[in-house]
């Protein structure tokens, strides 16, 4: 049995005015695969090696099995984490990688040798065993690296990035494979990436991170429909979700000169002024009655089987950077996608708009 | 401003066993973004480097606008070059950076902090002229390795991988921006990268590669829509085109314990092995006992869309082989884990491919 | 959460010697330093009479005028000879590396030796170039005002070698891609070494310095071997160690050659400290 708790954790840097983490709590369940996902420098690797026992906490505990486990050393907390650069001893062969820590426990060798080619076949690394890490792909060194975790059997597996050294192709490959691994051997696993890619397909619940702060953990399909805050709606879903600002009237939301319909529920508990409009890509269409936005296509990228129309708004000011700056992505049919420079309209497919606070970013709900 | 054109190109590094450029036909058209993709040890940066002239060209010639360069100089070739991991300088502040080059060509010096200073304001680097590469973010590093190559006005920019070490986030911001700034320029580009959506999204025309080989050279509609064999078929588009066995028969053809009915043109080819490719937004959930039968293993959610990942099944729910499918799904009507599923294909939409060689049947 | 326990025992056996055979004898020096003969307290009373002291001056200047030498021949020619070595072909550069190397390898008092017979017109195998400078007897090579040079042409022949090669390895570390990217910038070798490389070494060569410096200003074998060697060519007290170790082991005054120490140590550690404030030596952040 083992659950991980994080109970009001800190951790401050020296010489730091702000909290790396700043007082995390999660209850992570047993056998769960959680994602600690958030942009770079949000404290989700300090959170990782906090539970390692790489990185002192300052404020606060974590406990594994309901045990605290501030006071262990990282090889007595029973974890097993997978580095991002996988750190494989160059001088051994995958055997012997996979059986260090084994040794170092001092289990019989028939033992160690058992568990190896255990974990040998569960990764399809049996005709590798007498390589050297660098006779091997870099696919087959992800795998000798979570090999390494798992012959320990761990109470939890702590992964750092895992796949961010891999091919694109390979990556999307990989996760699923780590997924359905994860779920065969069923051990608690805390999961760290900058990619909310990887966070949504992987994770049975993702927790996002930024600043050092917890902003909403949930399941994947929560996070992207029920996002907490402007932050996690602008993070999760790629592309992003489109964040403008508007002011809300009696009839609508005024986003430049046109103005929206709001869905019923939501106009009764938002109140006149500015506001700040979530429209994700696929909720908004290029045709609908009445009037739309208008905007100016600047860029569309093909990718098969849909298409996103990168569009500027017509009623905002210009940026600078790199020439133009679209400031609306739209999805849409690659078969009819506008031209680079055509005049569309932007309109807003059923009840799928959200609002958020415009200074907080906290979400509206009715 | 100019064409690049690959003749023959290839590059054999000592004691290995293939060549890691072979044979190379390529042109790149004036003011054209084209992406060079491909798995790893395909030679897409070999090739790179060999036009850049980081790389000895073993046979063929490279040319820049009709002029063979293989024997000039790097610097006599007029091109600039993003390195993947930026190579900046690291005891020379930004603005040094950017002008280095234009300092080594002798260019005046008002003249490099004029061009300098425009490159920043651009890129939005104004503020950390002054700063070295070390007080830099991974992003702002990546633009002023972009900077340096923009200043020198180049007729062929290079870009190595420029966005891999970059945040997933910033990744895809980034690529639409690097985009539209090559569009402004209209600097001809030749641009390097493993990950296929950026190639997608990026290229005016995309060159796959392979094993030292091109595979197919189009742009990225036609490579997704019409890829020449199976191999780009399988690359192409993520989640990766099933690509799954089966044979021809009167009518359709058999995969697995499900005969899919093809409208028309294969009747020649009655019992033929070939690999039926179907792109996952090609199946659709149907009722049972119509289509193919598969139990779902996974269900990948991606909020717009959720992508189940299923094992083909016979009529007695015994798993066949080609075993594996992915669809793509409303997230709404997901299906649960282990669920009897039954997949329709869209009319008109598989292509084929001849099972030993790889190549499209058409 | 750390090993702290572990880590202290790790550095234990060092910290001893650290002590033993470095800071008790300085402080040892200090205190021979301050005190007289009979182990009163004297203040700066040995300082200031081994200033006086007829030798003392002049073996000061032969060590400055050596480390004028010295100290240039290393930055130029080591430096110079590595950022040669770099732009060559690895093979070929690791071959010279070796060959430079060699002469490091053998012991000081050995080489010393052998320079003593390369000095000898007659005997040497470079007769003809002494004789070309003039010199027809080892008093002739040997003579005052060419010590320094030949103590310096001595102790480069030695130490070079082990310099370059931290020095080369120094270059190692600059990532290929940014050569690369000053090829592709139009800088040549020559302006690559002057422009990328050389200030990516600044912190190679100021330890080289501080290290050179301490190692020189403390000069010793060579001077007292060829004064050994060759009766009274070289006198005894030409450098201020061989000074100290004659008052010391000659004239028992301990005192003045602790003073004499203390005096090296302090111009070494002064020396250390500017380097290391102009340079950041220990600065981290890369």
């Amino acid at each position: 049995m083992a659950t991980v708790t994080y109970r009001g954790v800190s951790r401050i840097y020296p010489k730091a005015t702000t909290k790396a983490v700043n007082e995390l709590s999660l209850e992570i369940r047993d056998a769960e695969l959680i994602v600690l996902v958030g942009p770079s420098g949000c404290g989700k690797t300090t959170s990782l090696r906090m539970l390692a026992g790489l990185e002192p906490v300052d404020e606060g505990d974590i406990l594994v099995g309901g045990q605290s486990v501030l006071r262990l050393a990282p090889r007595q907390r029973d974890i097993a984490m997978v580095l991002q650069n996988y750190a494989l001893y160059p001088h051994m062969n995958v055997a012997d990688n996979l059986g260090f820590a084994l040794q170092i426990a001092k289990l019989k060798k028939a033992e160690i040798k058992a568990r190896v080619a255990e974990v040998a076949k569960i990764l399809d690394l049996e005709d590798y065993l007498d390589r050297k890490p660098s006779q091997l792909s870099g696919g087959q060194r992800q795998r000798v690296a979570m090999g390494r975790a798992i012959v320990r059997q761990p109470r939890v597996f702590l992964m750092d990035e895992p796949l961010s050294n891999l091919d694109a192709k390979l990556r999307v490959a990989t996760r699923s494979e780590i997924a359905a691994l994860q779920r065969r051997l069923a051990v608690t696993t805390v999961y760290v990436t900058h990619d909310q890619v990887e966070a949504m397909t992987m994770g049975d619940r993702v927790a996002v991170l930024k600043d050092g702060v917890l902003q909403q953990v949930d399941v994947p399909g929560m996070l992207y429909e029920s996002p907490v805050n402007a932050f996690v709606a602008g993070f999760i879903g790629s592309p992003a979700m489109n964040l403008i600002e508007g002011t809300i009237g009696s009839g609508g939301v005024t986003i430049g000169s046109t103005v929206l319909p709001v869905p019923r529920p939501l106009m009764k508990a938002v109140g006149p002024g500015r506001v700040t409009v979530g429209l994700r890509p696929e909720a908004v269409g290029l045709a609908g009655d009445g009037a739309g936005i208008p905007a100016v296509v600047s860029l569309v990228e093909e990718l098969g089987a849909e298409a996103y129309i990168y569009a500027q708004l017509e009623h905002t000011v210009r940026g600078t950077m790199l020439g133009a700056v679209p400031d609306f992505v739209v999805r849409v049919d690659p078969k009819s996608a506008p031209r680079v420079g055509s005049r569309i309209e932007l309109h807003v497919k059923g009840e799928s708009m959200l609002l958020f606070d415009v200074e907080s970013g906290v979400r509206i709900t009715a | 401003m100019a064409t690049v054109t690959f003749e023959g190109a290839t590059r054999f590094y000592p004691k290995t066993e293939r060549a890691a450029v072979n044979g190379l036909d390529l042109e790149v058209r004036d003011g054209e973004l084209l992406v060079l993709v491909g798995p790893s040890g395909c030679g897409k940066t070999t090739t790179l480097r060999m036009l850049a002239g980081l790389e000895h060209v073993d046979e063929g010639a490279i040319l820049i606008d009709g002029k063979d360069v293989i024997n000039l100089a790097p610097r006599d070739r007029d091109i600039a070059m993003v390195f993947q991991n930026y190579a900046l300088y690291p005891h020379m502040n930004v603005a040094q950076n950017m002008g280095f080059a234009l300092r080594m060509a002798g260019v005046p010096k008002l003249e490099i902090e004029r061009r300098v200073r425009a490159a920043a304001v651009i890129l939005d680097l104004e503020e950390y002229l002054e700063r070295k590469p070390r007080q830099l973010s991974g992003g702002q590093r990546q633009r002023v390795a972009m900077g340096r190559a923009i200043v020198r006005e180049p007729r062929v920019f290079l870009m190595d991988e420029p966005l891999s070490n970059l945040d997933a986030q910033l990744r895809v911001a980034t690529r639409a921006e690097i985009a539209a700034l090559q569009r402004n320029l209209a600097v001809t580009t030749l641009y390097v990268t493993h990950d296929q959506v950026e190639a997608m999204t990026m290229g005016d025309r995309v060159a796959v590669m392979k094993d030292g080989f091109l595979q197919q050279c189009d742009t990225p509609r036609t490579l997704y829509e019409n890829p020449t064999n199976a191999f780009v078929a399988g690359f192409i588009g993520s989640p990766a085109m099933n690509l799954l066995e089966g044979t021809i028969e009167p009518g359709g053809v058999r995969i697995g314990a499900t005969v899919v009915p093809v409208a028309n043109g294969l009747h020649k080819a009655v019992g033929k092995s070939v690999i039926a490719g179907l792109r996952p937004e090609s199946l659709a959930l149907a009722a049972a006992g119509t289509g193919i039968p598969a139990t779902v293993r996974i269900v990948e959610e991606l909020g717009a869309e959720a992508f189940v990942h299923a094992s083909l099944v016979g009529a007695d729910a015994v798993p066949q082989k080609p075993s594996n499918i992915i669809a793509r799904v409303e997230p709404r009507a997901a299906p649960g884990k282990g669920e009897l599923v039954h997949f329709q294909v869209k009319e008109g939409s598989m292509l084929f491919f001849d099972a030993a060689s790889g190549e499209r049947l058409r | 959460m750390r090993p702290r326990g572990s880590g202290y025992l790790f550095v234990a056996p060092y910290v001893v010697l650290l002590i033993a055979v470095g800071i008790y004898p300085v402080g040892y020096a200090i205190n021979l330093a301050l005190t007289t003969f009979t182990a009163h307290f004297a203040g700066l009373k040995n300082f200031v009479n081994v200033f006086h002291n007829p030798e003392f001056l002049p073996a000061l200047e032969n060590v400055a005028a050596f480390l004028a030498i010295w100290l240039t021949a290393l930055i130029v020619l080591v430096v110079g000879l590595s950022l040669m070595l770099h732009s060559m072909d690895k093979r070929i550069s690791a071959a010279f590396r070796f060959v430079l190397y060699l002469p490091a390898a053998l012991a000081g008092s050995a080489s010393v030796m052998l320079w003593l017979f390369m000095l000898q017109p007659g005997k040497s195998p470079w007769s003809f170039v002494l004789r070309w400078f003039g010199y027809h007897s080892l008093g002739d090579s040997l003579a005052p005002a060419h010590l320094p040079v030949v103590f310096a042409l001595i102790a480069f022949w030695s130490g070079a070698g082990s310099w370059i090669v931290v020095m080369y390895g120094a270059l190692a570390t600059i990532p290929e891609e940014v050569l690369e990217s000053a090829r592709l910038d139009g800088a040549g070798a020559w302006r690559t070494a002057i422009r990328v490389k050389l200030p990516l070494i600044k912190k190679w060569i100021a330890y080289m310095v501080i290290g050179a410096f301490a190692a020189g200003s403390q000069l010793f074998v060579e001077p007292e071997l060829i004064s050994e060697a060759t009766g009274s060519v070289v006198n005894q007290t030409w450098a201020p160690n061989q000074l100290a170790i004659y008052l010391s082991f000659r004239l028992d005054n301990f005192n003045y050659a602790a003073a004499i120490s203390i005096d090296l140590l302090v111009a070494a550690l002064i020396i250390a400290a500017v380097i290391l404030l102009r340079t950041g030596l220990f600065e981290t952040g890369h």
